[in-house]
């Protein structure tokens, strides 16, 4: 099965339902499939050939899922950003994996022109909104053509479909690689345990350029149901209202965004009956949140969920087990094997530390263009020519094998969901030339789960303050990266070897 | 209510200069002072600020205009636009006027 095939089988068998819902307008299945063949038409017409990558710099939206299912339809390969990523990044992205063809917000162009400047690879550039010179191309013009006319490229499964860049440890971002069986097996696990069918209506408000935000619009085109989009949580009364109104059955979101929802002064005023469910991931649910999300969603069953990027899905536990297997992801999800190594190699007993590794038909190709650290995570398994994933995350069992996270096997946290490479921070912070020495660490923090934190000991005399810092940051890093709190200190401590220890720091 | 800067809110800022120094703000602290925010553009979709940068926006709109924006004033109807901004300023000022006249 093909990502897109999902799509065009759903327009078939229900045309006239609703797929996506945004800014209070209905757009059917037959709509959206109509509209990425017009897509994919563009994009052949303007030269892009099987396996070309094309970026899509854009914000949740309806043309954001035409194009990623027109890049496919066309037998490109997506590479998805988010908008909240600036033009360095952006540079970084198109250079590193040589995209051919960028789809972007038109609001995003003081951010994507320089980036495609520096980018010889990239031949073309789509606006999504109002075209700035008569020779600019828009998904308009694309959207506005008469009937699609493109010539299916041939794919089968283990061609690439997407590539999401995903923080390494190391500081530099990396391609995850995820095929159309990938994605596909992906969408057809999650749609099993959820038990989703057509009669939901999702709300999608986390970003489609990962793979958790992605994936509720793919399980939505492979069981037909609805997808309420929201481009953001800025403003979450607006949101929830909207979530009310739609009759919303399914609630994707991490840690932060229920915290947000469980501040909302007048959430209790909501009619919030229709939700039948809750996910989270990306980072573990506080307990204590439990509870009251359940008064705030009464009808709701929560599933806490284990994901991440290099396979989607790992875990979830069964909602039924919430109160006798608190703090735990449960166990693999459907069609995955998911257990914990000895740092030796063997299978952990229960309450044993170790590894978690993943096998199954979602783990990634590999890191685009790194065949070094796609062999430092996909190692041999049981038979040397199985592929086991290593997480990087440590895990425990209990005796019912039951799956607990207890941290990172380097210093990489979470903040908002996303993952955060220290030395990535760091590195960007080194470059002021104010700036003697720097360590960044996660703080606990309420809404954010871990927060950026930045001590940092300025040159002696330099005159250096906690604006500059975030400033300097701004311009370099996403959003989520830069410091919520910049400390200045005088010095830092060192271990017995002179390393800066990060342990203890706060 | 109102100590000793009286100035800001006593004085009456008219939308437009409420939009300019809004528009300031947000060249300065999110555009790093290259570039400029439209009127009606909204801030979300133009990428000019996200959800933690409304929360900032929103804490430098209290200290500088003297306000209390509280969490159901957080809706894009509000701040979504520098012009939005600019309006809801000036009426959460004239509320607190007339709130310190009937007071006084």
């Amino acid at each position: 099965m093909l990502v897109h095939q999902l799509l065009e089988a759903s327009a078939r068998r229900s045309p006239d339902s609703t797929f996506l819902i945004a800014a209070g307008e209905a757009h059917t299945f037959a709509a959206i499939d109509a509209g990425s063949s017009r897509i994919a038409t563009g994009l052949q017409s303007g030269g892009i050939r099987k396996g070309e990558r094309i970026a899509l710099v854009m914000p949740n939206s309806v043309e954001l899922v035409e194009s990623l299912f027109g890049v496919l339809k066309a037998g490109g390969v997506f590479v998805t950003l988010s908008p909240d990523t600036n033009a360095d990044r952006l540079a970084y992205v198109l250079a590193d994996c040589k995209v051919s063809a960028v789809i972007a917000s038109s609001a995003l162009r003081p951010i994507v022109e320089p980036a495609v400047r520096w980018a010889p690879s990239v031949a073309l550039t789509v606006w999504d909104g109002q075209a700035a010179a008569d020779r600019d191309v828009t998904l308009q013009d694309f959207l506005a053509s008469p009937a699609a006319g493109f010539d299916p490229p041939g794919g089968i499964d283990v061609d690439l479909a997407g590539i999401i860049y995903t923080s390494g440890s190391t500081g530099i971002p990396k391609g995850v690689m995820l095929t159309h069986q990938n994605l596909c097996a992906s969408a057809w696990s999650i749609a099993t345990y959820l038990e989703n069918t057509a009669d939901d209506v999702v709300a999608c408000i986390l970003p489609m350029s990962y793979g958790y935000g992605l994936q509720q619009v793919l399980v939505g085109a492979l069981v037909g149901y609805a997808v309420l989009i929201e481009h953001s949580f800025a403003f979450p009364l607006d949101v929830m209202a909207r979530i009310s109104r739609h009759g919303v059955t399914g609630l994707p979101g991490v840690p932060s965004l229920f915290s947000t929802i469980l501040q909302i002064p007048q959430i209790a005023d909501l009619d919030l009956s229709s939700i039948r469910y809750l996910t989270n991931a990306a980072a573990e649910l506080p307990v204590a949140h439990i509870p009251r999300l359940q008064a705030v969603f009464d009808r709701a069953r929560i599933f806490c969920m284990y994901g991440l990027t290099e396979c989607t899905r790992a875990a979830y536990l069964d909602p039924a087990r919430l109160a006798d297997k608190p703090g735990s992801v449960g166990k693999a999800i459907p069609n995955i094997e998911a257990y914990v190594v000895t740092s030796e190699g063997r299978r952990a007993a229960p309450g044993e530390v170790g590894e978690l590794v993943v096998r199954g038909s979602s783990v990634m190709l590999g890191y685009w263009g790194k065949p070094r650290e796609t062999a430092a995570v996909l190692r041999p398994g049981d038979i040397p020519e199985d592929r086991l994933l290593h997480t990087g995350d440590q895990f425990k069992t209990d005796a019912d094998w039951f799956l607990y996270f207890v941290g990172r096997t380097d210093d990489v946290f979470k903040t908002r969901g996303e993952k955060v490479a220290p030395k990535e921070i760091e590195g960007v912070i080194y470059e002021m030339e104010s700036v003697a020495e720097v360590v960044v660490i996660g703080v606990p923090h309420e809404i954010d789960g871990h927060a950026v934190k930045a001590i940092v000991v300025p040159r002696p005399g330099a005159a250096l303050d906690e604006r500059a810092v975030r400033l300097h940051c701004r311009a370099r890093l996403p959003s989520h990266l830069v410091p919520r709190f910049v400390e200045l200190r005088t010095a830092l401590p060192r271990t017995e070897s002179g390393k800066i220890r990060k342990t203890g720091l706060v | 209510m109102l100590t000793s800067d009286q100035g800001i809110a006593g004085a009456r800022l008219s939308e437009p200069e409420i939009a300019e120094a809004v528009r300031l703000y947000l060249v300065d602290n999110f555009l790093l002072g290259r570039g400029t925010v439209s009127d009606d553009a909204s801030l979300l979709e133009s990428g000019t600020v996200d959800s933690t940068g409304i929360v900032e926006l929103a804490i430098y709109l209290e200290a500088h205009f003297r306000i209390e924006v509280d969490d159901d004033d957080m809706t894009a109807a509000n701040l979504d636009s520098v012009a939005r901004i600019a309006g809801f300023v000036a009426r959460k000022q004239a509320a607190a006027g007339s709130g310190d006249r009937a007071a006084g």
